[in-house]
């Protein structure tokens, strides 16, 4: 018992006086670690640190420390608005399309893909569906745009030649969101399947071939053990998916959407970014940004927890 | 004996069908993911009369393939100085980012550095919460980059989670290679230069990759922080032009002999200009890319 506590607190001396030395030996993993939180600080936390000017009249030439302060003025200018509450509104409801159609397609191209034994096939099939992603939603709304444009997109080419009236699809505000969500489905799917892919390949062999051996047709093996296999990497990817339900779709929007659709498809982000850099009513723009980051910090962090509690791993 | 064969003649039956129908859909989710991009460079190299010809065709093929596109929208010399200006961003913008996420990812992959648990948050924490773009944008143009080449850079200049997945790499590594190397005389950086740095490779093409795809496509933050044309990247060429459809506001010098393209031609023929490097390189750097994922979801 003795010499146990004697040598724990030798231990803890040697700890306690060698941070110092710990510290000084490490000394050039620090001088690496410079760049990196100069960056930080920077780019990330005085950025941060401008948020002030939700709270003030921020006038650019006068400064943050020069402008006039306004408490929660613009606070209350917001939630007393209904525009507000339609950005709110646009921006869930995109969110959870997207959220209820690309989902679970991913899962089940995902499955379908796994089902393929040919190789070669397989590979190239990856090889396609994950292409999009590489493309920037610039290049996808131009895409877009020669598909379902009204004077020379390819649907509005074929409907005219078979004699029906062409579609104004993405001026029209009961087709956009659905164009919208097509288009993401098609651009992020395949990329979404790899993770659901790798857990895929990560099930061992001998549970299909036990399967086999009692009489499983391939589709009662997929739903009895390629679903179970692949349900932790659903539920965490799911509750992610959640957590960041506000932050999704930005520059889809900003890259496909134009006047004649604002009431739809306006969300929090493009709003702050015409009222804030088009309009430069810096502050008022910056009290949404604040809302928004506010909330889906509250959403990331509950959905993380969640995932936790749920045993599976999570982002920290 | 005899059910048992009925038995199972039945199920390959049963499973043929099954195999069919994926057969099926999968062949339809690649036509579906194929045909725009196919259509989008077939207009691209069909010539004017054509396209008026054979305006209510649906993906056509060219009679005869053209560059009567290509030369109009590249005749003048501001393309040939956006994507001078996209390849030079991408490359720059690479190799600083992974400088600096190695400098950063390693230090915190040393399970003994005292702190490192307070600097890991430090950047964790702008995985979490942003600052938004209005505050961005003002201390951006606080530090005088508005409408330099720095603009391009330095505010994305790393990824937390790109960073991250070099983190988790440079973990995974086995232990006893440093502490041979410690013991044979090696400093903290020796270890790093010597062991670390060669022995991840395969991070670094992957990282390396992402990092590469995100500068090329970035397209936002040009059009928050660059005004001059003479400094757009080629995504805000091809924006313009789905934004107003004609290249006589996009203020091409071209050739005033050439015949004008169709919106449609314009559009696509920028299209195949914008993302032929990423179509073409994509399919030989595909495992790369599967690869870092990999590594970011095992300890993301």
């Amino acid at each position: 018992m003795a010499t146990e506590s004697l040598t724990q607190t030798t231990v803890k001396k040697t700890r306690g006086g060698g941070l110092f030395k710990r510290i000084v030996k490490h000394r050039w993993y620090y001088l690496m670690l410079i760049p990196g939180l100069i960056w930080v600080f920077l780019f990330h936390y005085l950025p941060i640190s401008n948020l002030a000017i939700a709270f003030q009249d921020f006038k650019i030439f006068k400064g943050i420390g020069g402008s006039e302060w306004v408490g929660f003025a613009h606070f209350k200018t917001l939630f007393a608005s209904r525009v507000f509450y339609k950005l709110l509104g646009n921006t869930v409801i995109l969110s959870f399309a997207n959220l209820f159609i690309g989902f679970p397609f991913a899962i089940i191209l995902a499955l379908m893909i796994n089902e393929v034994s040919h190789s070669f096939i397989k590979r190239s099939v990856q090889t396609i569906v994950y292409l999009p992603h590489f493309m920037s939603w610039v290049v996808v709304a131009a895409i877009a745009n020669t598909v379902f444009s009204l004077s020379y997109g390819a649907i509005n080419n074929v409907i005219r030649a078979l004699g029906g009236e062409a579609v104004f699809f993405l001026g029209r505000t009961d087709l956009f969101r659905q164009v919208l969500v097509g288009v993401n489905v098609w651009k992020e799917s395949g990329w979404n399947a790899v993770l659901y892919l790798a857990a895929l390949a990560g099930v061992p062999v001998e549970l299909y071939e036990a399967a086999s051996v009692d009489g499983a047709s391939r589709f009662q093996k997929m739903i009895h053990i390629s679903i179970p296999a692949i349900l932790p990497t659903i539920s965490i990817t799911l509750l992610l998916r959640i957590g960041r339900i506000l932050n999704m779709g930005f520059e889809q929007v900003l890259a496909m959407y134009n006047p004649a659709v604002y009431d739809v498809a306006d969300i929090l982000d493009t709003y702050v970014y015409r009222v804030g850099l088009v309009e430069q009513n810096y502050s008022f723009s910056t009290a949404v940004g604040l809302f928004k980051s506010v909330v889906s910090f509250i959403l990331v962090l509950g959905s993380n927890r969640l995932a936790r509690a749920l045993g599976q791993e999570s982002l920290f | 004996m005899a059910t048992q064969t009925r038995l199972r003649i039945h199920q390959s039956a049963g499973d043929s069908i099954f195999k069919a129908i994926i057969f099926i859909v999968l062949l339809f989710c690649t036509v579906i993911t194929l045909l725009p991009v196919i259509n989008v460079i077939f207009v691209s190299f069909t010539s004017t009369s054509e396209q008026v010809q054979f305006a209510d065709s649906f993906l056509h093929f060219p009679r005869v393939w053209v560059i009567d596109n290509y030369r109009y929208l590249l005749g003048g010399s501001q393309l040939w100085r956006a994507m001078l200006i996209s390849i030079t961003r991408t490359i720059l913008g690479t190799v600083l980012a992974l400088i600096l996420s190695t400098l950063t990812a390693y230090p915190l992959s040393r399970l003994e550095l005292p702190g490192k648990n307070l600097i890991m948050f430090v950047f964790f924490f702008t995985m979490v919460f942003s600052a938004g773009t209005i505050p961005t944008y003002l201390a951006v143009r606080n530090y005088g980059l508005i409408d330099t080449f720095w603009a391009f850079l330095l505010p994305m200049a790393m990824s937390t989670y790109n960073m991250i997945i070099i983190r988790t790499y440079f973990h995974s590594l086995p232990h006893e290679l440093e502490e041979a190397a410690t013991i044979d005389g090696c400093s903290d950086i020796g270890v790093m230069i010597r062991i670390i740095i060669p022995l991840s490779t395969p991070v670094f093409a992957s990282v390396g990759l992402f990092y590469a795809v995100q500068y090329w496509n970035s397209w936002f933050d040009s059009i928050l922080y660059i005004r001059s044309r003479s400094l757009w990247p080629l995504q805000l060429y091809l924006r313009e032009i789905i934004n107003t459809a004609s290249v006589a506001d996009i203020g091409l010098d071209s050739d005033a002999s050439l015949v004008k393209p169709t919106a449609n031609a314009l559009t696509c023929a920028m299209i195949v200009f914008t993302a032929m490097p990423i179509i073409i390189v994509y399919p030989f750097v595909q495992k790369y890319f599967v690869k870092g994922i990999m590594i970011g979801a095992v300890k993301g």
